[in-house]
Protein backbone atom coordinates (compact mmCIF):
# COMPACT_ATOMS: atom_id res chain seq x y z
CA UNK A 1 0.00 0.00 0.00
CA UNK A 2 2.70 2.98 0.96
CA UNK A 3 5.93 3.37 -0.44
CA UNK A 4 8.63 0.65 -0.13
CA UNK A 5 10.08 0.82 3.45
CA UNK A 6 13.20 2.18 3.93
CA UNK A 7 16.12 1.64 5.42
CA UNK A 8 16.25 0.79 9.75
CA UNK A 9 17.30 4.16 11.08
CA UNK A 10 16.09 6.06 8.60
CA UNK A 11 14.55 8.63 10.09
CA UNK A 12 11.02 9.72 9.28
CA UNK A 13 12.06 13.15 8.11
CA UNK A 14 15.49 14.96 7.44
CA UNK A 15 16.75 18.22 6.75
CA UNK A 16 20.34 19.02 5.81
CA UNK A 17 22.23 21.95 5.14
CA UNK A 18 18.54 24.39 4.57
CA UNK A 19 19.88 27.58 4.03
CA UNK A 20 17.68 31.11 3.16
CA UNK A 21 18.47 34.26 2.76
CA UNK A 22 16.37 37.03 2.10
CA UNK A 23 18.56 39.74 0.36
CA UNK A 24 21.69 40.47 2.69
CA UNK A 25 19.95 38.92 5.52
CA UNK A 26 20.46 35.15 6.38
CA UNK A 27 17.21 34.06 7.73
CA UNK A 28 18.60 30.23 8.06
CA UNK A 29 21.84 29.50 7.47
CA UNK A 30 22.82 25.69 7.37
CA UNK A 31 20.19 24.29 9.88
CA UNK A 32 19.85 20.44 10.34
CA UNK A 33 16.69 18.67 11.41
CA UNK A 34 15.45 14.96 11.89
CA UNK A 35 12.79 13.88 13.24
CA UNK A 36 11.96 10.12 13.95
CA UNK A 37 8.45 8.24 13.58
CA UNK A 38 5.76 9.24 16.61
CA UNK A 39 8.17 11.56 17.87
CA UNK A 40 7.90 15.24 18.71
CA UNK A 41 10.45 17.91 17.96
CA UNK A 42 10.85 21.11 19.28
CA UNK A 43 11.86 24.01 17.74
CA UNK A 44 11.90 27.32 19.99
CA UNK A 45 13.42 31.00 19.41
CA UNK A 46 12.43 34.38 19.22
CA UNK A 47 10.67 35.90 16.73
CA UNK A 48 12.65 36.45 13.71
CA UNK A 49 14.62 33.61 14.74
CA UNK A 50 13.78 31.32 11.54
CA UNK A 51 11.43 29.10 13.10
CA UNK A 52 8.71 29.34 10.93
CA UNK A 53 10.50 29.46 8.04
CA UNK A 54 12.34 26.18 8.30
CA UNK A 55 8.53 24.84 8.56
CA UNK A 56 7.52 26.80 5.52
CA UNK A 57 10.81 25.26 3.74
CA UNK A 58 9.71 21.84 5.09
CA UNK A 59 6.37 21.67 3.50
CA UNK A 60 7.41 23.67 0.41
CA UNK A 61 5.67 26.84 0.64
CA UNK A 62 9.07 28.04 0.44
CA UNK A 63 12.17 27.33 -1.73
CA UNK A 64 15.18 26.95 0.75
CA UNK A 65 18.52 28.35 -1.45
CA UNK A 66 20.47 25.32 -0.68
CA UNK A 67 20.03 22.16 1.45
CA UNK A 68 17.59 19.03 1.36
CA UNK A 69 14.43 17.81 2.85
CA UNK A 70 13.82 13.85 2.71
CA UNK A 71 10.97 11.94 3.97
CA UNK A 72 11.34 8.09 4.80
CA UNK A 73 14.92 8.64 3.03
CA UNK A 74 13.83 10.22 -0.44
CA UNK A 75 14.82 13.85 -1.25
CA UNK A 76 11.31 15.73 -1.72
CA UNK A 77 12.58 17.06 -5.45
CA UNK A 78 9.94 18.33 -7.95
CA UNK A 79 6.43 18.78 -8.13
CA UNK A 80 5.64 15.10 -7.82
CA UNK A 81 7.26 14.36 -4.64
CA UNK A 82 6.36 17.43 -2.99
CA UNK A 83 2.70 16.59 -3.82
CA UNK A 84 3.02 13.02 -2.36
CA UNK A 85 5.04 13.95 0.72
CA UNK A 86 2.24 16.58 1.42
CA UNK A 87 0.01 13.89 2.27
CA UNK A 88 1.52 12.56 4.67
CA UNK A 89 2.15 15.73 6.31
CA UNK A 90 -0.47 17.65 7.89
CA UNK A 91 0.13 21.15 8.69
CA UNK A 92 -1.48 23.11 11.83
CA UNK A 93 -0.99 27.33 11.69
CA UNK A 94 -0.79 29.53 13.95
CA UNK A 95 -3.67 31.75 13.92
CA UNK A 96 -7.07 29.84 13.34
CA UNK A 97 -9.04 33.05 11.82
CA UNK A 98 -6.61 33.19 9.06
CA UNK A 99 -5.96 29.71 7.81
CA UNK A 100 -9.65 29.19 7.19
CA UNK A 101 -11.39 30.30 3.97
CA UNK A 102 -14.30 32.03 5.50
CA UNK A 103 -16.58 31.45 2.20
CA UNK A 104 -16.04 27.57 3.18
CA UNK A 105 -18.11 25.15 5.25
CA UNK A 106 -15.58 23.73 8.22
CA UNK A 107 -16.54 20.50 6.57
CA UNK A 108 -15.38 21.41 2.67
CA UNK A 109 -12.27 23.02 4.99
CA UNK A 110 -11.45 19.29 6.67
CA UNK A 111 -12.43 17.60 3.30
CA UNK A 112 -9.87 19.94 1.08
CA UNK A 113 -6.94 17.61 1.61
CA UNK A 114 -9.34 14.57 0.37
CA UNK A 115 -10.24 16.05 -2.07
CA UNK A 116 -6.45 17.21 -2.74
CA UNK A 117 -5.09 13.82 -2.60
CA UNK A 118 -8.61 12.26 -4.32
CA UNK A 119 -9.39 10.24 -1.40
CA UNK A 120 -12.77 12.20 -0.64
CA UNK A 121 -15.03 10.21 -3.63
CA UNK A 122 -15.77 7.26 -1.18
CA UNK A 123 -16.53 8.02 2.50
CA UNK A 124 -15.35 11.32 2.40
CA UNK A 125 -18.84 12.92 4.05
CA UNK A 126 -18.37 9.89 6.73
CA UNK A 127 -14.31 10.38 7.18
CA UNK A 128 -14.79 14.54 7.44
CA UNK A 129 -17.23 13.67 10.77
CA UNK A 130 -15.18 11.25 11.59
CA UNK A 131 -12.38 13.53 11.93
CA UNK A 132 -14.31 16.27 13.73
CA UNK A 133 -15.28 13.93 16.19
CA UNK A 134 -11.46 12.91 16.48
CA UNK A 135 -10.71 16.38 17.52
CA UNK A 136 -13.95 16.86 20.34
CA UNK A 137 -16.15 18.60 17.40
CA UNK A 138 -19.03 16.39 18.42
CA UNK A 139 -22.03 17.64 17.13
CA UNK A 140 -20.85 20.33 14.98
CA UNK A 141 -22.12 20.54 11.32
CA UNK A 142 -19.89 20.19 8.79
CA UNK A 143 -22.36 22.72 7.20
CA UNK A 144 -21.39 25.62 9.14
CA UNK A 145 -19.50 28.28 8.76
CA UNK A 146 -15.95 29.14 10.12
CA UNK A 147 -16.99 32.34 12.07
CA UNK A 148 -19.45 30.76 14.23
CA UNK A 149 -16.89 28.73 16.07
CA UNK A 150 -14.29 30.12 18.63
CA UNK A 151 -10.66 30.53 18.37
CA UNK A 152 -10.00 27.02 19.93
CA UNK A 153 -12.76 25.31 17.91
CA UNK A 154 -11.74 26.25 15.28
CA UNK A 155 -8.11 25.34 15.72
CA UNK A 156 -9.28 22.27 16.64
CA UNK A 157 -11.32 22.10 13.02
CA UNK A 158 -7.60 23.21 11.43
CA UNK A 159 -5.78 20.22 13.69
CA UNK A 160 -8.98 18.03 11.90
CA UNK A 161 -8.02 19.11 8.25
CA UNK A 162 -4.12 18.52 8.86
CA UNK A 163 -5.19 14.95 10.21
CA UNK A 164 -7.27 14.60 7.74
CA UNK A 165 -5.01 12.13 4.69
CA UNK A 166 -4.35 10.51 8.32
CA UNK A 167 -0.30 11.85 7.97
CA UNK A 168 2.57 10.71 9.45
CA UNK A 169 3.95 13.98 10.44
CA UNK A 170 1.90 17.08 12.01
CA UNK A 171 3.89 20.34 11.45
CA UNK A 172 2.12 23.17 14.37
CA UNK A 173 3.33 26.57 13.73
CA UNK A 174 3.04 28.14 16.55
CA UNK A 175 -0.78 26.44 17.33
CA UNK A 176 -1.49 28.10 20.52
CA UNK A 177 0.12 31.23 20.61
CA UNK A 178 -3.11 32.98 19.05
CA UNK A 179 -5.49 31.47 21.75
CA UNK A 180 -6.72 32.30 25.29
CA UNK A 181 -4.39 29.81 28.11
CA UNK A 182 -6.86 27.63 28.95
CA UNK A 183 -7.50 26.84 25.46
CA UNK A 184 -4.26 26.41 24.99
CA UNK A 185 -4.12 23.64 26.97
CA UNK A 186 -7.09 21.69 25.73
CA UNK A 187 -5.14 22.54 22.25
CA UNK A 188 -2.18 20.97 23.79
CA UNK A 189 -3.97 17.81 25.10
CA UNK A 190 -5.87 16.99 22.08
CA UNK A 191 -2.64 17.16 19.93
CA UNK A 192 -0.71 14.97 22.97
CA UNK A 193 -3.54 12.63 22.75
CA UNK A 194 -3.97 12.55 18.94
CA UNK A 195 -0.33 11.45 18.94
CA UNK A 196 -0.94 8.43 20.95
CA UNK A 197 -3.71 7.45 19.07
CA UNK A 198 -2.14 8.16 15.38
CA UNK A 199 1.59 7.29 16.00
CA UNK A 200 2.27 10.97 15.40
CA UNK A 201 5.20 12.89 14.57
CA UNK A 202 5.25 16.39 15.57
CA UNK A 203 7.38 19.23 14.71
CA UNK A 204 6.50 21.73 16.69
CA UNK A 205 7.82 25.44 16.75
CA UNK A 206 7.18 27.54 19.74
CA UNK A 207 8.53 30.00 21.41
CA UNK A 208 6.75 28.69 24.65
CA UNK A 209 8.66 27.03 26.98
CA UNK A 210 6.09 25.79 29.08
CA UNK A 211 4.75 24.37 25.67
CA UNK A 212 8.24 22.81 25.07
CA UNK A 213 8.72 21.05 28.01
CA UNK A 214 4.80 19.58 28.10
CA UNK A 215 5.10 17.76 24.43
CA UNK A 216 8.53 17.63 23.12
CA UNK A 217 10.74 14.90 22.87
CA UNK A 218 13.88 16.54 21.50
CA UNK A 219 14.43 19.94 21.36
CA UNK A 220 16.30 22.49 19.20
CA UNK A 221 17.28 25.78 20.18
CA UNK A 222 17.32 28.17 17.45
CA UNK A 223 19.04 31.65 17.05
CA UNK A 224 19.36 34.33 13.77
CA UNK A 225 19.17 31.03 11.57
CA UNK A 226 21.28 28.51 13.42
CA UNK A 227 21.02 25.98 15.79
CA UNK A 228 22.65 26.61 19.18
CA UNK A 229 22.12 24.01 21.01
CA UNK A 230 20.05 20.59 20.53
CA UNK A 231 19.08 17.92 23.22
CA UNK A 232 16.03 16.19 24.92
CA UNK A 233 13.55 18.16 26.35
CA UNK A 234 14.68 17.03 29.70
CA UNK A 235 18.15 18.24 29.06
CA UNK A 236 17.06 21.81 27.91
CA UNK A 237 14.97 22.51 29.88
CA UNK A 238 17.08 21.25 33.45
CA UNK A 239 20.59 21.90 32.68
CA UNK A 240 21.08 24.14 29.54
CA UNK A 241 24.18 24.67 28.04
CA UNK A 242 24.75 27.59 25.76
CA UNK A 243 23.64 31.37 27.00
CA UNK A 244 21.00 31.77 24.89
CA UNK A 245 18.97 28.83 25.88
CA UNK A 246 19.76 29.85 29.62
CA UNK A 247 18.17 33.31 29.04
CA UNK A 248 15.46 32.15 27.13
CA UNK A 249 14.91 29.94 30.16
CA UNK A 250 14.93 32.97 32.32
CA UNK A 251 12.67 34.68 30.53
CA UNK A 252 9.82 32.38 31.17
CA UNK A 253 7.21 33.98 33.61
CA UNK A 254 7.23 32.00 37.33
CA UNK A 255 4.55 32.14 39.71
CA UNK A 256 7.12 33.70 42.54
CA UNK A 257 8.97 36.75 41.41
CA UNK A 258 11.22 35.24 42.97
CA UNK A 259 11.74 32.19 40.91
CA UNK A 260 12.17 34.26 37.85
CA UNK A 261 15.47 35.61 36.92
CA UNK A 262 16.30 37.27 33.72
CA UNK A 263 19.21 38.57 32.91
CA UNK A 264 20.93 41.47 31.57
CA UNK A 265 20.18 42.08 28.22
CA UNK A 266 20.93 39.31 25.17
CA UNK A 267 24.34 39.64 22.66
CA UNK A 268 26.81 39.52 25.04
CA UNK A 269 28.80 36.67 23.70
CA UNK A 270 26.75 36.70 20.42
CA UNK A 271 27.41 38.00 16.94
CA UNK A 272 25.05 40.89 16.78
CA UNK A 273 22.35 40.86 13.76
CA UNK A 274 23.48 41.45 10.60
CA UNK A 275 20.75 44.20 9.02
CA UNK A 276 21.97 45.74 5.79
CA UNK A 277 22.40 49.22 6.91
CA UNK A 278 24.44 48.37 9.97
CA UNK A 279 27.04 46.77 7.49
CA UNK A 280 27.36 49.81 5.49
CA UNK A 281 27.89 52.14 7.88
CA UNK A 282 30.61 50.15 10.04
CA UNK A 283 33.75 51.06 9.05
CA UNK A 284 35.16 47.88 9.86
CA UNK B 1 -41.79 24.80 36.13
CA UNK B 2 -42.60 26.16 32.80
CA UNK B 3 -45.59 28.55 34.09
CA UNK B 4 -44.46 32.04 32.53
CA UNK B 5 -45.89 34.67 34.57
CA UNK B 6 -48.20 36.65 32.85
CA UNK B 7 -46.99 40.52 32.94
CA UNK B 8 -48.07 43.61 30.70
CA UNK B 9 -45.52 43.40 27.71
CA UNK B 10 -45.52 47.17 28.33
CA UNK B 11 -44.14 47.08 32.09
CA UNK B 12 -41.25 44.69 30.97
CA UNK B 13 -39.53 45.60 27.85
CA UNK B 14 -38.26 48.75 29.67
CA UNK B 15 -37.23 47.05 31.87
CA UNK B 16 -35.52 44.47 29.97
CA UNK B 17 -33.43 47.13 27.90
CA UNK B 18 -32.67 49.00 31.15
CA UNK B 19 -31.09 45.58 32.73
CA UNK B 20 -29.21 44.90 29.58
CA UNK B 21 -28.07 48.22 29.45
CA UNK B 22 -26.72 49.86 25.94
CA UNK B 23 -24.39 47.96 24.47
CA UNK B 24 -21.45 49.50 22.92
CA UNK B 25 -22.03 48.01 19.50
CA UNK B 26 -25.66 48.24 18.94
CA UNK B 27 -25.84 51.29 16.79
CA UNK B 28 -23.15 50.01 14.40
CA UNK B 29 -25.26 47.06 13.29
CA UNK B 30 -27.77 49.49 13.04
CA UNK B 31 -25.99 52.30 10.66
CA UNK B 32 -24.80 49.25 8.76
CA UNK B 33 -28.02 48.16 7.76
CA UNK B 34 -29.10 51.80 6.79
CA UNK B 35 -26.50 51.71 4.69
CA UNK B 36 -27.43 48.90 3.36
CA UNK B 37 -30.94 49.49 2.47
CA UNK B 38 -29.70 52.32 0.94
CA UNK B 39 -27.45 51.42 -0.76
CA UNK B 40 -29.64 48.05 -2.14
CA UNK B 41 -32.14 51.24 -3.32
CA UNK B 42 -29.01 52.78 -5.20
CA UNK B 43 -28.09 49.43 -7.29
CA UNK B 44 -31.80 48.56 -7.41
CA UNK B 45 -32.75 51.85 -8.92
CA UNK B 46 -29.53 51.40 -11.54
CA UNK B 47 -30.54 48.25 -12.12
CA UNK B 48 -34.13 48.47 -13.35
CA UNK B 49 -32.97 51.96 -15.13
CA UNK B 50 -30.39 49.75 -17.07
CA UNK B 51 -33.15 47.39 -17.53
CA UNK B 52 -35.77 49.90 -18.99
CA UNK B 53 -33.08 51.01 -21.42
CA UNK B 54 -32.45 47.46 -22.47
CA UNK B 55 -36.13 46.76 -22.66
CA UNK B 56 -36.45 49.82 -24.84
CA UNK B 57 -34.00 48.48 -27.04
CA UNK B 58 -35.16 45.40 -27.71
CA UNK B 59 -38.27 47.09 -28.40
CA UNK B 60 -36.56 48.08 -31.97
CA UNK B 61 -38.57 46.20 -34.71
CA UNK B 62 -41.92 47.75 -32.85
CA UNK B 63 -40.36 50.88 -34.09
CA UNK B 64 -40.75 49.62 -37.31
CA UNK B 65 -42.75 50.21 -40.03
CA UNK B 66 -44.44 53.87 -39.74
CA UNK B 67 -41.21 55.14 -38.14
CA UNK B 68 -38.29 54.10 -40.40
CA UNK B 69 -34.54 54.90 -39.64
CA UNK B 70 -33.63 55.56 -43.33
CA UNK B 71 -36.58 57.07 -45.18
CA UNK B 72 -35.90 61.07 -45.25
CA UNK B 73 -38.18 63.67 -46.57
CA UNK B 74 -37.62 66.76 -48.15
CA UNK B 75 -40.65 68.06 -46.66
CA UNK B 76 -40.67 67.05 -42.96
CA UNK B 77 -36.86 68.12 -41.94
CA UNK B 78 -36.96 68.71 -38.16
CA UNK B 79 -39.62 68.16 -36.69
CA UNK B 80 -40.63 68.93 -33.28
CA UNK B 81 -41.77 66.75 -30.70
CA UNK B 82 -45.54 65.54 -31.44
CA UNK B 83 -47.77 62.95 -30.60
CA UNK B 84 -49.61 61.34 -33.16
CA UNK B 85 -49.04 64.98 -35.64
CA UNK B 86 -47.85 63.52 -39.06
CA UNK B 87 -46.70 59.84 -37.21
CA UNK B 88 -43.66 61.33 -36.00
CA UNK B 89 -43.68 60.84 -31.69
CA UNK B 90 -40.12 62.74 -31.20
CA UNK B 91 -40.16 64.59 -34.52
CA UNK B 92 -37.82 63.88 -37.51
CA UNK B 93 -33.64 65.33 -37.53
CA UNK B 94 -32.20 67.47 -40.10
CA UNK B 95 -32.95 65.47 -43.11
CA UNK B 96 -36.77 64.39 -42.22
CA UNK B 97 -35.52 60.88 -40.87
CA UNK B 98 -38.32 59.85 -37.59
CA UNK B 99 -35.93 60.87 -34.66
CA UNK B 100 -37.65 57.85 -32.02
CA UNK B 101 -36.60 55.01 -34.60
CA UNK B 102 -33.58 56.35 -35.17
CA UNK B 103 -32.63 56.63 -30.83
CA UNK B 104 -33.97 53.13 -30.55
CA UNK B 105 -31.91 51.64 -32.69
CA UNK B 106 -29.05 53.89 -31.71
CA UNK B 107 -29.55 52.53 -28.14
CA UNK B 108 -29.28 49.24 -29.19
CA UNK B 109 -26.40 50.01 -30.60
CA UNK B 110 -24.38 51.66 -27.84
CA UNK B 111 -26.00 49.03 -25.94
CA UNK B 112 -24.33 45.93 -27.54
CA UNK B 113 -21.42 48.27 -27.81
CA UNK B 114 -20.91 49.15 -24.08
CA UNK B 115 -22.09 45.53 -22.84
CA UNK B 116 -20.12 43.38 -24.91
CA UNK B 117 -16.94 45.61 -24.45
CA UNK B 118 -17.25 45.83 -21.05
CA UNK B 119 -17.75 41.80 -20.61
CA UNK B 120 -15.09 41.48 -23.18
CA UNK B 121 -12.68 43.59 -20.95
CA UNK B 122 -13.34 43.21 -17.38
CA UNK B 123 -12.74 39.34 -18.03
CA UNK B 124 -9.59 39.91 -20.44
CA UNK B 125 -8.28 42.31 -17.15
CA UNK B 126 -9.51 39.67 -14.53
CA UNK B 127 -7.45 36.70 -16.59
CA UNK B 128 -4.61 38.36 -16.83
CA UNK B 129 -4.63 40.00 -13.07
CA UNK B 130 -5.40 36.71 -11.47
CA UNK B 131 -2.58 34.93 -14.10
CA UNK B 132 0.03 37.50 -13.26
CA UNK B 133 -0.96 38.03 -9.49
CA UNK B 134 -1.61 34.32 -8.39
CA UNK B 135 1.51 32.15 -10.27
CA UNK B 136 3.69 35.47 -10.55
CA UNK B 137 7.34 34.54 -11.60
CA UNK B 138 8.89 36.32 -14.69
CA UNK B 139 5.19 36.57 -16.83
CA UNK B 140 3.98 38.49 -13.79
CA UNK B 141 6.71 41.12 -14.97
CA UNK B 142 5.72 41.05 -18.32
CA UNK B 143 2.25 40.84 -18.17
CA UNK B 144 2.27 44.21 -15.51
CA UNK B 145 4.35 45.81 -17.83
CA UNK B 146 2.29 45.48 -20.38
CA UNK B 147 -0.36 46.60 -18.53
CA UNK B 148 1.77 49.16 -17.57
CA UNK B 149 1.72 50.27 -21.05
CA UNK B 150 -1.94 50.04 -22.20
CA UNK B 151 -2.51 52.31 -18.81
CA UNK B 152 -0.22 54.86 -20.28
CA UNK B 153 -1.91 55.83 -23.30
CA UNK B 154 -4.22 58.59 -23.86
CA UNK B 155 -7.83 56.92 -24.39
CA UNK B 156 -9.16 58.98 -27.18
CA UNK B 157 -6.33 59.44 -29.36
CA UNK B 158 -5.16 55.78 -29.47
CA UNK B 159 -8.73 54.83 -29.63
CA UNK B 160 -9.10 56.91 -32.93
CA UNK B 161 -5.66 55.91 -33.98
CA UNK B 162 -6.86 52.12 -32.87
CA UNK B 163 -10.22 52.10 -34.79
CA UNK B 164 -8.47 53.46 -38.58
CA UNK B 165 -6.46 49.92 -38.31
CA UNK B 166 -8.96 47.95 -36.62
CA UNK B 167 -12.07 49.26 -38.33
CA UNK B 168 -15.17 50.96 -37.99
CA UNK B 169 -18.33 48.33 -37.45
CA UNK B 170 -19.46 47.33 -34.21
CA UNK B 171 -17.18 44.44 -33.85
CA UNK B 172 -14.15 47.18 -34.56
CA UNK B 173 -15.18 49.36 -32.00
CA UNK B 174 -15.57 46.55 -29.35
CA UNK B 175 -12.19 45.33 -29.66
CA UNK B 176 -10.80 49.28 -29.72
CA UNK B 177 -13.12 49.82 -26.72
CA UNK B 178 -11.58 46.65 -24.46
CA UNK B 179 -8.05 47.53 -25.91
CA UNK B 180 -8.20 50.80 -23.81
CA UNK B 181 -9.76 49.65 -20.84
CA UNK B 182 -8.51 45.55 -19.38
CA UNK B 183 -5.73 46.71 -18.76
CA UNK B 184 -7.43 49.11 -15.34
CA UNK B 185 -9.15 46.07 -14.30
CA UNK B 186 -5.88 43.61 -14.75
CA UNK B 187 -4.16 45.89 -12.48
CA UNK B 188 -6.79 46.14 -9.99
CA UNK B 189 -7.56 42.55 -9.70
CA UNK B 190 -3.17 41.71 -9.93
CA UNK B 191 -3.05 43.97 -7.01
CA UNK B 192 -5.98 42.01 -4.76
CA UNK B 193 -5.00 38.42 -5.92
CA UNK B 194 -1.60 39.32 -4.86
CA UNK B 195 -2.85 40.24 -1.45
CA UNK B 196 -5.09 36.87 -1.03
CA UNK B 197 -2.37 34.60 -2.28
CA UNK B 198 -0.59 35.33 0.56
CA UNK B 199 -3.51 34.60 3.16
CA UNK B 200 -3.32 32.03 5.44
CA UNK B 201 -6.21 29.84 4.08
CA UNK B 202 -4.55 30.23 0.60
CA UNK B 203 -1.48 28.94 1.95
CA UNK B 204 -2.80 26.21 4.53
CA UNK B 205 -4.41 24.93 1.28
CA UNK B 206 -1.39 24.77 -0.30
CA UNK B 207 -0.04 23.23 1.85
CA UNK B 208 -2.61 20.39 2.20
CA UNK B 209 -1.41 19.37 -1.42
CA UNK B 210 -4.59 21.76 -3.04
CA UNK B 211 -3.36 22.11 -6.60
CA UNK B 212 -2.62 25.71 -7.39
CA UNK B 213 -5.37 26.50 -10.03
CA UNK B 214 -7.76 24.75 -7.70
CA UNK B 215 -6.75 27.30 -5.21
CA UNK B 216 -7.07 29.70 -7.01
CA UNK B 217 -10.29 28.51 -8.23
CA UNK B 218 -11.05 27.82 -4.45
CA UNK B 219 -9.87 30.48 -2.58
CA UNK B 220 -8.79 33.20 -4.95
CA UNK B 221 -11.57 33.88 -7.42
CA UNK B 222 -14.25 33.99 -4.81
CA UNK B 223 -12.82 36.75 -2.78
CA UNK B 224 -12.81 38.56 -6.02
CA UNK B 225 -16.67 38.66 -7.03
CA UNK B 226 -17.20 41.76 -4.71
CA UNK B 227 -14.38 43.43 -6.42
CA UNK B 228 -14.86 42.28 -10.16
CA UNK B 229 -18.68 43.25 -9.85
CA UNK B 230 -17.86 47.17 -8.64
CA UNK B 231 -15.22 47.05 -11.64
CA UNK B 232 -17.68 45.64 -14.14
CA UNK B 233 -20.47 48.31 -13.36
CA UNK B 234 -17.79 51.68 -13.40
CA UNK B 235 -16.24 50.26 -15.85
CA UNK B 236 -19.67 50.02 -17.84
CA UNK B 237 -20.10 53.73 -17.28
CA UNK B 238 -16.80 54.51 -18.86
CA UNK B 239 -17.09 52.30 -21.90
CA UNK B 240 -20.29 53.56 -22.61
CA UNK B 241 -18.71 57.23 -22.38
CA UNK B 242 -15.93 56.14 -24.58
CA UNK B 243 -18.25 53.86 -27.43
CA UNK B 244 -20.22 56.47 -28.06
CA UNK B 245 -17.45 59.26 -28.10
CA UNK B 246 -15.61 57.52 -30.44
CA UNK B 247 -18.97 57.38 -33.10
CA UNK B 248 -19.04 60.62 -32.36
CA UNK B 249 -15.86 61.74 -33.39
CA UNK B 250 -16.62 59.59 -36.23
CA UNK B 251 -14.06 56.58 -35.26
CA UNK B 252 -17.14 54.63 -34.89
CA UNK B 253 -20.35 53.44 -36.05
CA UNK B 254 -20.62 55.09 -39.38
CA UNK B 255 -23.49 57.90 -40.00
CA UNK B 256 -26.04 55.88 -42.04
CA UNK B 257 -26.31 53.32 -39.10
CA UNK B 258 -27.60 55.39 -35.96
CA UNK B 259 -25.84 55.36 -32.78
CA UNK B 260 -26.21 57.37 -29.86
CA UNK B 261 -22.72 58.82 -30.21
CA UNK B 262 -23.22 59.95 -34.06
CA UNK B 263 -26.67 61.13 -33.46
CA UNK B 264 -24.81 63.40 -30.72
CA UNK B 265 -22.43 64.88 -33.65
CA UNK B 266 -26.04 65.02 -35.95
CA UNK B 267 -27.83 66.81 -33.10
CA UNK B 268 -25.25 69.30 -32.61
CA UNK B 269 -24.69 70.78 -36.15
CA UNK B 270 -28.69 71.17 -36.29
CA UNK B 271 -28.87 71.84 -32.65
CA UNK B 272 -29.85 75.88 -33.78
CA UNK B 273 -33.14 74.94 -34.99
CA UNK B 274 -34.04 71.53 -34.16
CA UNK B 275 -32.83 71.27 -30.32
CA UNK B 276 -34.49 67.52 -29.81
CA UNK B 277 -31.84 66.24 -32.34
CA UNK B 278 -29.17 66.85 -30.02
CA UNK B 279 -31.38 66.60 -26.65
CA UNK B 280 -32.45 62.74 -27.02
CA UNK B 281 -29.69 61.09 -27.91
CA UNK B 282 -28.10 62.72 -24.92
CA UNK B 283 -30.83 61.84 -22.18
CA UNK B 284 -30.25 58.32 -23.63
CA UNK B 285 -26.44 58.57 -23.24
CA UNK B 286 -26.90 60.48 -19.42
CA UNK B 287 -29.24 57.84 -18.52
CA UNK B 288 -27.10 55.00 -19.32
CA UNK B 289 -24.23 55.95 -17.43
CA UNK B 290 -26.20 57.13 -14.61
CA UNK B 291 -27.34 53.58 -14.47
CA UNK B 292 -23.86 51.99 -14.75
CA UNK B 293 -23.00 54.59 -12.03
CA UNK B 294 -25.81 54.29 -9.71
CA UNK B 295 -25.02 49.81 -9.78
CA UNK B 296 -21.70 50.48 -9.05
CA UNK B 297 -22.01 53.36 -6.11
CA UNK B 298 -25.09 50.99 -4.91
CA UNK B 299 -22.93 47.53 -4.62
CA UNK B 300 -19.74 49.44 -2.74
CA UNK B 301 -22.04 50.21 0.05
CA UNK B 302 -23.85 46.87 0.15
CA UNK B 303 -22.42 43.68 -1.56
CA UNK B 304 -25.91 41.82 -2.28
CA UNK B 305 -23.90 38.61 -3.69
CA UNK B 306 -22.88 37.69 -0.12
CA UNK B 307 -24.71 38.02 2.68
CA UNK B 308 -22.06 36.33 4.57
CA UNK B 309 -20.14 39.84 5.00
CA UNK B 310 -17.18 38.68 7.20
CA UNK B 311 -14.30 39.87 9.29
CA UNK B 312 -12.78 39.42 6.15
CA UNK B 313 -14.22 42.10 3.73
CA UNK B 314 -14.05 44.48 6.71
Amino acid sequence: MSAPQPAPGTPLLEATGITKRYGQYTALDDVDLRIETGRTVSIVGESGSGKSTLARIIVGLERADSGTVRFRGEAIRGRRSRHAFRRSVGMVFQDPYESMDPRLTIGEIVAEPLRAHGMYRDGGKERVRELLDSVGMHGAEPDAYPHKFSGGQRQRVCIARALATDPDLVICDEPTSALDVSVQAQILNLLLDLQSRRQLAYLFITHDLDVVRRISDEVDVLLRGTVVERGTAEQITRSPEHTYTQRLLGAVPAISPRQRHIGPPLDIDTPAPRPPHDAKEDPA
Amino acid sequence: MSTVPVTPPTATAPVATAASGPRPDQPRPAARATARTAGRRLWLTGLCLLGFLVVLALCTPLAGSPYTIHTDSLTSQGLPAGVGENGHLLGTDAIGRDLFARTLFGLRATLIIALTANLTSVALGAVVGLVAGFYRGWFEQVLMRIVDVFLSVPTVLSGLALASIVGRGTTGIIIVVTALYWAWTARLVHGETVRLRGRGFVEAALAHGVRRHTALRRHVLPHLSTILLNVAALNGAAVVVVGAGLSYLGAGIQPPTPELGNMLADGSSSMTYAPHTLFVPLVLVIATVLAFVLVAEGLNRRNPLSERRSWLDA
